[in-house]
């Protein structure tokens, strides 16, 4: 018996491990997509479309503690976001990281 | 007769030996897979940023940028430009011509570890991924 429960725990925690790789890249890819659009755009395209990627890919509970912005640093567009994942399993902490993406903007 | 079986040796056994390994190996591909992706689009945005400013410096810029925006170690990058084999990022290989009709070629290749446990990483292979952006020839090379 205990040994079916840590197995389920197990599972459960890689299966966590799995889809929080999964956020990861939609995020990483709206950023993407949202600084190259912001590079010919600006600034409220940028985060307009990096968010309609996020909705796209990463709809429901797992974006709702995502911070978003876009800015222009010199001649690039940079998006940046903030994104907490909650753990699936007790004992184990949030998934929380940053990811920045940037383009060089259009002269 | 005594019929008493091994259900509990039996299970551990196949959580330690068949199921945890493949665990492992099906948790190891997802990494790998995005690392794949991030390198292609780091190809992607370097060579764009050194044919929109005519600078392979500023390609590398870019490069640099981008791998500190996901987190991921310089030491654990290598860079190719036009042919050139990828080479670690402080003394990155090759020499691009930025005339007209001409491309930019950059290979990325980004190191991802194969198992990471909390006492560091288990193996690893490189993944790699090239790009290559066309000069265009009418542009302007003021």
């Amino acid at each position: 018996m205990l040994a079916s429960a840590l197995a389920l725990f197990l599972f459960v925690a890689l299966a966590n491990v799995v889809v929080v790789q999964y956020g990861r890249g939609a995020i990483r890819s709206a950023l993407e997509q949202g600084a190259r659009a912001g590079s010919v755009g600006g600034v409220s395209v940028c985060e307009n479309t990096a968010l309609t990627v996020v909705e796209d890919l990463l709809g429901g509970r797992m974006s709702d503690d995502l911070s978003l912005t876009c800015n222009i640093d010199g001649s690039a567009m940079v998006a940046a976001a903030t994104v907490t994942f909650e753990s699936w399993t007790p004992l184990t902490p949030d998934f929380g990281f940053t990811l920045t993406s940037r383009a060089v903007a259009e002269p | 007769m005594r019929d008493r079986g091994h259900a509990g040796v039996e299970l551990a056994l196949a959580v330690g030996v068949l199921l945890f390994p493949v665990a492992l190996v099906i948790t190891a591909f997802g990494p790998w897979s995005e690392r794949r992706v991030a390198a292609e689009a780091m190809a992607s945005e370097a060579s764009r940023a050194a044919v929109l400013q005519l600078d392979q410096s500023a390609g590398h810029t870019q490069v640099i940028a981008d791998a500190a925006g996901l987190g991921i170690d310089p030491s654990l990058v290598r860079v190719g430009w036009c042919g050139a084999d990828p080479a670690p990022m402080n003394r990155p290989g090759g020499v691009c011509q930025f005339t007209r009709g001409s491309v930019v070629a950059v290979t990325i290749e980004l190191w991802t570890p194969l198992i990471t446990t909390p006492w560091g990483a288990v193996g690893g292979l490189w993944a790699s991924a090239d790009h290559t952006e066309p000069i265009d020839l009418y542009r302007s090379l003021e």
